[in-house]
């Protein structure tokens, strides 16, 4: 296992996390409860800051100057980055498009959704991107 | 019309051992990492041409002689 590999398998661990602990957390919480109390928002920030802590000390941890520089695991970032883009690009969409549909009879839509929309684009883009990295250093292993 | 060859062999393995030369040995010299060299052997990835020239060199043999298509 070599140090991107590494990298990329735990970016994926934290990042999901993230990404199906804010999904969750709003799913149960709710817009309207969310968007008024502001306990909830405190605790999700809290959970981002411990994710992007987790994830600069696992970038410190694993820079080493003498670092080699592999053709393949540069083709692997680029053609995760690549998939990832898309699929972030696909996931905003949807997620955007459901909205609409769910509140186009209201005419409004809670604030909180849009703090939604932000944080989960944010977690998924880099979930989904180190999930494709980590299949490819899989399949080519 | 003739079909082109289109896929990519290499005799890297049976070079390395009569050079008693682990996998590490030659990613360390070609500068790219273990795993690579590895799916280079396997078929699984087709090295740049620098990197398959390096090879070459590292295996003191000609490129046609390490690398070839069927």
């Amino acid at each position: 296992m070599n140090v991107n590999y590494k990298r990329s398998s735990i970016t994926c661990i934290v990042f999901g996390i993230l990404f199906f602990y804010l999904i969750i957390h709003f799913a149960v919480i709710g817009p309207l409860e969310f968007q008024s109390e502001r306990i909830h928002k405190v605790i999700a920030a809290a959970v981002i800051i411990v994710a992007m802590s987790s994830f600069a000390i696992m970038l410190l941890l694993t820079n080493k100057k003498d670092k080699v520089f592999d053709e393949r695991d540069s083709l692997i970032q680029k053609q995760s980055s690549m998939v990832g883009l898309m699929l972030t690009g696909i996931f905003v969409f949807l997620f955007s498009i459901i909205l609409f549909i769910s509140y186009e009879d209201r005419g409004v839509l809670e604030v909180s959704w849009v703090w939604l929309i932000a944080y989960t684009t944010f977690s998924f883009s880099y979930f989904i991107t180190s999930l494709i990295s980590v299949y490819l250093y899989i399949r080519d292993d | 019309m003739t079909k082109l060859p289109s896929n990519l062999t290499n005799s890297i393995k049976l070079l390395r051992t009569k050079l008693d030369l682990t996998q590490d040995d030659l990613a360390k010299k070609t500068n790219c990492s273990r795993q690579t060299i590895n799916a280079i052997e396997k078929n699984k990835y087709s090295p740049s041409l620098l990197l398959a020239f390096k090879i070459a060199y590292i295996l003191e043999t000609n490129i046609d002689e390490v690398f070839g298509i069927e």
